[in-house]
């Protein structure tokens, strides 16, 4: 046996873990759960909350807590003895002597650990009968976060994110002893970019989200794993959605990109999916100037008009929000079938061509000696990855920033500002020198700027042994380089050998999925030999240069496509003569677009993303589109098949698959890359499972775990979920080839329950609204008048006595209209 | 001749039942002009009630709605206006639909209630003529305005002993801040109205 294990027994299972491994993970990796509260594995153990005591032989004190004793050689455990169930007990007890227990109310009941455990390991029965601890309910600490005191268990994750992983001032502990709460100082409030974290940390509901409160229950939500669209680091979510609507968004682990952690900015961009501006429908300006709705065929059949007879004069900007899957299929429309060279992405300025390799990777940060901020800040645009960078701080990475702005105030322990490039071309020659000078002398031990006492320094030649010295250096630079003059970083850093991954440069791309499209050529130069396969396929496919994004914004061509991005925000833009735009929001480009049609939001298809550095992932549908919304890659293929393509790929299963077999830079791919571990993140278990063991009897110590694809109930309609329930504010889904239910209420002249309307309105019996109470909707049972024509002069109660209700029946004169009305449909209903 | 008189004594028998029930008052009942008595307990159409002070005793916690087995009720819940509540405490339910259609009225959404808010009352005349006419919304189950019941959950159960009542919903029309009451509502800084406003609970005002 290496000597870097010991042996334990943990409930009678002998195994062997590493030197240094906490009871707590140790057990969990045999499966045996022990109740956790504090302890949270990416933070440091600290013994705050004693349900984790468990019994262990041959010591002078026998209760001992998993979370904060490591293994020791021959160690005897037990985690269910009776003295170990006893205590366990007893700290529930404790626990809850406090506690309001108002879990009917409280946001976490049905995820709560407090409630988990105490059914566990609980007494089941309480000897307080004295009055509890009283706070006013909810408190709000910050702009997203409610704080309820009563029901905090003082567990301390929370103050411990702040302190720890966000490394910033945030929530502290107020007072001591038993009066202790949870609080800000005086005054201020929580408004960091990462307070959404403690809301998911904190075990019990005491924080919890303003988004959130009384939405939702977890037993009626579907989870679906799902990719950030906020920004291009790829962090890992899970989607929760509540009838066919998304209530939040958590962070779902991935140590390789996020750690388990979400800023806010990712957490809360869920708010624009159901929000009132969505566009909803097709529109098309009309005479006066204005957009009128219209259907989609008529969209369509509009833009296709529209094209004019020489094709490069045809562009089409893609956002990047969309996904591989979009970006191949308006691939094939521009250049495959209207032949256009113009088919970019919005941020491919920033390409660095498809030539550079870059080493550099998120988790680089974790094991790098020095970080290098060049140029603009991380911080500013990749929320995310500040706490990457924290992380490697807290490892033994020193941050070093220059260029133009000050970067991460408060933790460099260099910072230098100037010109970006011009400091970069001096650093770089210092480096190159040969030297004698005895390296790395600067490992001494003194304050690190982020600790009390320490300060940034500006000391250049420090700063330059400080490198030196390094054996990992991840280079990170943001945005566009080549407009801060960084263009060669990559070739520099190596020449300096800098670049073993993960260590090397990062580059921190703006929108989400430029690296994906970049992959798939919507750049301007297309790279001809790369591309043999496609070029082969796609019959007579235009393989030009064509124009950049900028200039398709400044009106160089005559018609715009631009799908899932706003042409017109950005500087000297022109509209060119014909504007089409796919938006998911009104924005400036939405103003004047001779027709807009409504694009799908991330979570309502199947598609797969690539981050800024290199990992493909998949993202799940969640919930259906809303409105008469579309995918890209859908309205893409419709437009191709009206210009007499056939043979299109139906899904997006199938369009990845061709993006697998046509495109050099994803050769092979397909939706069954995403079923193993490994580059393709799929499922990782959620955060909120951290203290459920994993049940994996066999190796020791744990491999990955093999998570087999996670398939949560499709959107058929055919779950019980999903069955035609009578619900207000429900969608249920069309059953193909049946009439949907709406439509059918439609021609019949009925409200129908299932469409968002408002509240039904008041009918006779005199209740008028009064403050605070919803008037109840009562016809006296002596002047029950039906409420329009009734067939056959007959009316239906139902109900007996005070509360007597007079159902509305169905007009015979709207049955008669619903047949016209059929008959219309189906004259210009076809859209193909 | 013993078997003729055996089974002549035997048609007696027989005919005897059938001229005993022909002399007997019929059992069929003409509903709807006649109505059959219902026991207290039967369970039709949901009620939601009311604390004496007016306030809604839901709290819109969706217990009902998860054990529900029929998947009929949907509910969406909201934070209270301090100033103006609804029902005690910090949230109560914004909308409240029951699916007439769906429910099989099985009870369990009354024994689920934390706060004794939904009961299953002994009106089972149930028909419409859409589907629409029994989805019952909010407006439709509350009781109204002025009236405080306790419905069925009277019959249900009997007093609990004297040592455990602490530890039993309290069966009343006030939101005393006891501990099984405060944790249904979230007792928190509430204050507890220990006077009722206008005692208008009225015995038998159930249905
Ligand atoms: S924190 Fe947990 S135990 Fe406490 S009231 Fe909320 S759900 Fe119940
Ligand atoms: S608020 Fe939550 S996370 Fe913070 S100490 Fe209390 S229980 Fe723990
Ligand atoms: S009686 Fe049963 S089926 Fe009907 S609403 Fe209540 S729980 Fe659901
Ligand atoms: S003391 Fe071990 S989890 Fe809190």
């Amino acid at each position: 046996m290496a000597d870097d294990l010991v042996n334990i027994t943990i409930d009678g299972h002998q195994m062997a873990v590493p030197k240094g491994t906490l009871l707590v993970e140790a057990a969990r990796q045999i499966g045996i759960e022990i109740p956790v509260y504090c302890y949270h594995p990416k933070m440091k153990p600290v013994g705050a909350c004693r349900v984790c005591l468990v019994e262990v032989e041959n010591q002078r004190r026998p209760m001992m807590p998993a979370c904060t004793t490591t293994v020791m050689p021959d160690m005897v455990v037990h985690t269910r003895s009776d003295n170990a169930v006893e205590a366990r007990g007893a700290v529930l007890e404790f626990l809850l002597i406090n506690h309001p227990l108002d879990c009917p109310v409280c946001d976490r009941a049905g995820e709560c650990d407090l409630q988990d455990f105490t059914q566990k390991y609980g007494n089941g029965n309480t000897r307080f009968i004295e009055q509890k601890r009283h706070f006013a309910k909810s408190k709000q600490v910050g702009k997203n976060v409610v704080l309820d005191r009563e029901r905090c268990i003082m567990c301390q994750r929370c103050v411990r994110f702040c302190e720890e992983i966000a490394m910033e001032e945030g929530l502290v502990i107020v007072d001591r002893g038993n009066r202790s709460e949870i609080g800000t100082f005086e005054g201020r409030s929580f408004d960091s970019k990462f307070s959404g974290n403690v809301i998911e940390l904190c075990p019990v509901g005491a924080l919890t989200a303003k988004t959130y409160r009384f939405e939702s229950r977890p037993w009626e939500q579907q989870h679906y794993a799902g990719i950030c669209n906020v920004s291009s680091l790829g962090v890992n979510i899970t989607v929760d959605v509540r009838y066919d609507e998304v209530v939040r968004l958590r962070g779902r682990m991935n140590d390789e990109i996020d750690d388990g952690w979400l800023s806010d900015k990712c957490r809360y961009s869920h708010l624009a999916i159901h929000s009132d501006d969505r566009i909803l429908s097709p529109m098309v300006r009309n005479d006066q100037g204005q957009l009128t709705k219209v259907s989609w065929a008529a969209a369509l059949e509009r833009i296709v008009q529209a094209f004019p007879e020489n094709a490069s004069q045809i562009g089409l900007a893609v956002g990047t929000r969309l996904s591989v899957e979009d970006g191949h299929m308006l691939l094939r429309l521009g250049r495959g079938l209207l032949k256009t060279p113009n088919v970019v992405h919005e941020h491919e300025a920033e390409s660095l061509g498809t030539n550079t390799t870059l080493t550099g990777r998120v988790k680089g940060c974790d094991a790098a000696d020095v970080i290098l901020c060049l140029g603009s800040d991380p911080a500013k645009s990749h929320h995310d990855f500040e706490l990457r960078i924290k992380k490697g701080l807290r490892n033994k990475a020193r941050l070093i920033c220059i260029g133009e702005q000050p970067a991460l105030v408060g933790y460099a322990d260099y910072q230098v500002i100037g010109v970006a490039s011009e400091l970069w071309s001096k650093l770089k020659k210092e480096l190159k020198k040969e030297t004698t000078e005895e390296e790395s002398g600067l490992r001494f031990p003194k304050p690190r700027p982020w600790e009390a006492g320490g300060e940034t320094s500006q000391d250049w030649d420090a700063l330059v042994k400080e490198i030196r010295g390094a054996e990992n250096v991840l280079v990170v630079v943001s945005g566009d380089i080549a407009g801060q003059g960084l263009q060669d970083v990559a070739r520099d850093v190596e020449d300096l050998g800098w670049n073993t991954a993960p260590h090397g440069v990062i580059h921190l791309r703006s929108g989400v999925n430029p690296v994906g499209h970049e992959s798939i050529g919507l750049i301007p130069e297309w790279d001809e030999d790369g591309n043999q396969a496609l070029a082969k396929a796609w019959e007579g496919m235009n393989t030009d240069s064509g124009l950049s994004y900028a200039e398709m914004c400044r009106g160089k061509t005559e018609m715009l496509l631009a799908f899932g991005c706003n042409p017109l925000a950005q500087p000297e833009s022109k509209k060119p003569k014909f504007l089409v735009q796919a938006a998911t929001h009104p924005d400036e480009t939405t103003e004047k677009a001779d027709v807009v049609l409504p694009l799908s939001m991330w979570v309502e298809y199947n598609g797969v993303y690539i981050s800024t550095d290199g990992t493909v992932q998949f993202n799940r549908q969640a919930i259906l589109p809303l409105g008469e919304a579309q995918p890209a890659w859908s309205i893409a293929r419709e437009l191709c098949l009206r210009l007499g393509a056939s043979d299109l790929p139906e899904n997006p299963r199938a369009v990845y698959s061709e993006v697998g077999s046509l495109h050099a830079a994803l050769a092979g791919a397909t939706y069954k890359d995403f079923q193993t571990p490994g580059q393709y993140h799929w499922s990782y278990p959620q955060q909120a499972d951290l203290g459920m063991p994993r049940p994996d009897l066999s190796a020791i110590p744990v491999k990955e775990p093999d998570m087999p694809m996670w398939m949560p109930a499709p959107l058929t309609g055919s779950t019980v979920e999903g069955a035609g329930r009578l619900h207000r504010g429900q969608t249920p889904p069309p059953v193909p080839g049946q009439r949907d239910p709406r439509e059918i209420a439609k021609l019949l002249g009925l409200n129908h329950p299932m469409d968002r309307t408002a509240p039904p309105a008041l009918t006779a019996g005199g209740a008028e609204k009064k403050d605070g109470y919803i008037p109840l909707r009562v016809v006296p049972s002596t002047s029950a008048e039906p409420a329009g024509p009734t067939p056959a002069g007959r009316h239906h109660e139902i109900g007996v006595g005070p509360r007597r209700r007079v159902a509305v029946p169905v007009a015979q004169t709207a049955l008669l209209e619903a047949s016209d009305a059929a008959d219309n449909t189906t004259e210009d209903g076809g859209e193909e | 001749m013993d078997r003729v008189i055996d089974d002549l004594i035997a048609l007696g028998k027989g005919l005897s039942i059938t001229f005993k029930n022909y002399l007997e008052k019929p059992v069929t009942k003409q509903y709807p002009e006649e109505k059959r008595d219902i026991p207290k307990r039967a369970r039709g159409r949901h009620v939601l009630h009311r604390y004496n002070d007016g306030l809604e005793r839901c709290v819109g916690c969706l217990l009902c709605q998860g054990t529900c087995p029929a998947g009929a009720i949907y509910i969406e819940a909201e934070e209270n206006d301090k100033e103006n509540p609804v029902s005690k405490g910090e949230r109560h339910a914004k909308v409240f639909d029951v699916d007439l259609l769906r429910c099989i009225y099985c009870g369990h959404c009354e024994m689920a209630c934390p706060t004794n808010a939904i009961t299953l009352e002994n009106n089972t005349a149930l028909a419409g003529f859409t589907r629409e006419s029994l989805l019952m919304h909010k407006e439709d189950l509350l009781e109204p305005e002025g009236s405080s019941t306790l419905g069925t959950t009277e019959y249900w159960d009997p007093k609990p002993p004297e040592d455990l009542s602490h530890r039993v919903p309290a069966q009343t029309g006030e939101f005393d801040g006891s501990s099984t009451s405060a944790a249904a509502v979230g007792r928190g800084d509430l204050d507890l109205n220990k006077a009722p406003k206008k005692p208008t609970r009225k015995e038998g005002d159930n249905a």
